[in-house]
């Protein structure tokens, strides 16, 4: 059909005033989709219609608007933009919800690295400084180790020292166990004295060992008495022929006490 | 018309299709009275027309999901259906039984001028070339668009030929085109 003939055949304005059956509406409406002149007289006819009703116009009572509006309901007033504002709140509030809680996990575990660490660091300090006591123990164990061995092999020297004599001293109470050994080098003539047994004297006195040479006294100096003496190294002496101990005051007399004699050798 | 809110008409489908109470306000203010007048040009009877155009604010805010902005302007579209609404209004049982067989003759002679109406200044010089109108093109274009009457149906109440309805129809639009300047202004 010849689109002008169709466009001037009053069938457009049928269709626009509503006057057509369904299945020629939709052969109008198809007709306008394939040829845009015929689109075109539609919406000029439907613009003019509409004016053609706008003139009829009439308000209707002022009570109707709010009817309506009311059976419509009021429930989506700028629902857009509010739930858009709730998700917006939601979403943040989401995020600091999960913010919070990371931070409290992040505190748990921390505390507890703190704790777990403090307490070994705390178990460390104390077996370190129990290490460092055993060893401080140690080293004075050691060194008296050392020092005794080297008493003794000071004791070994003088004991196998060719020159050294050996002089043994017993108590002069013979009832008593009292006994010592006195070793005097020819060479040097240094005297020396390995306590066996003697009774511990009170503080204020002192066993001192005489040489007698001649039928005289000659001090051979003071010892100590305790545990592990060893052999001790007395004074210079130019020879005995008997050695004697007496008991003294702190620091030996010129002349021996003869009543306070404990110790006493048979003659050379 | 103080309510009148200028929006653009995309503007204004996109509120109602996401069922923004706005659009349907907007809508309401703009074209009331525009609808109103058309319903109340077909049941001629206040309360009648106001229930229609409630029921016709309704189904456009329920339906909006099957306007096509494809297929015309979204005035083409509400008009249609609150004409439909009337048309079927005055079709129904109840509604002839209580008219009691109205002549439809003084429907469609009938042309409100009423104190009313909406001003409207763009309209004013329309008004006055519509009673330009031979009466006989004014008579099919009010039954036709009024009446809701099918083409055969204008014929039969006319005692016209089928033909002719159609070609007064044509030349009743033309004439209003060609009266009121419309060609080319589009």
């Amino acid at each position: 059909m010849d689109v002008k003939e169709y466009i001037s055949s009053g069938i457009i304005e049928l269709y626009v005033i509503g006057s057509l059956s369904k299945a020629e509406a939709m052969e109008v409406e198809q007709m306008a989709s394939a040829h845009p002149e015929v689109a075109d007289e539609v919406r000029k006819t439907q613009e003019l219609i509409d004016n053609y009703a706008m003139l009829h116009r009439r308000n209707p009572g002022t009570q109707v608007r709010a009817r309506i509006m009311d059976k419509i309901g009021g429930g989506v007033v700028n629902e857009g933009k509010l739930e858009a504002r709730i998700r917006h709140i939601r979403a943040y509030s989401a995020a600091y919800k999960y913010l919070i809680a990371a931070c409290v996990a992040a505190l748990f575990i921390t505390t507890f690295f703190s704790y777990f660490f403090f307490t070994k660091w705390n178990q460390a300090e104390t077996g370190y400084t129990a290490m460092m006591k055993e060893k401080a123990l140690m080293v004075t164990n050691m060194e008296e180790v050392k020092n005794d061995l080297e008493n003794r092999y000071h004791d070994l020297l003088i004991l196998r020292d060719k020159d050294n004599k050996m002089i043994v001293l017993n108590a002069k109470d013979s009832t008593k166990n009292f006994t010592a050994r006195v070793y005097w080098n020819s060479g040097t003539r240094k005297a020396y004295i390995d306590v066996q047994s003697l009774p511990m004297p009170p503080d204020s006195m002192q066993y001192q060992l005489w040489a007698i040479k001649g039928g005289q006294p000659i001090d051979a100096g003071v010892f100590a008495m305790g545990e592990n003496m060893g052999v001790q190294e007395l004074k210079t002496v130019i020879g005995a022929d008997m050695w004697a101990v007496t008991l003294e005051k702190k620091g030996g007399s010129p002349v021996p006490t003869m009543d306070q004699m404990y110790l006493i050798s048979s003659p050379s | 018309m103080g309510r009148h809110q200028r929006i653009a008409e995309p503007d204004l489908i996109a509120l109602l299709v996401e069922r923004n109470k706005q659009g349907i306000e907007i809508l309401y203010d703009n074209y009331s009275s525009a609808l109103y007048g058309v319903i109340f040009r077909i049941v001629q009877n206040e309360e009648i027309a106001e229930d229609v155009l409630q029921d016709a604010f309704l189904k456009i805010w329920n339906n909006f999901t099957q306007y096509d902005a494809a297929k015309g302007r979204l005035f083409t579209w509400i008009v249609n259906l609150a004409r439909n609404l009337a048309i079927d209004k005055v079709r129904s049982k109840e509604f002839i039984n209580s008219k009691k067989n109205q002549d439809i003759g003084n429907i469609v002679s009938f042309i409100d001028s009423g104190s009313n109406h909406s001003y409207n200044p763009e309209l004013i010089g329309l008004r006055e070339l519509v009673k330009k109108l031979d009466p006989e093109h004014k008579e099919v274009i009010d039954l036709l668009y009024f009446s809701g009457y099918t083409q055969s149906e204008a014929a039969e109440k006319l005692n016209i030929p089928l033909g002719t309805v159609k070609t007064r129809a044509r030349n009743a639009i033309m004439k209003l085109r060609k009266e009121f300047g419309f060609e080319g202004k589009n």
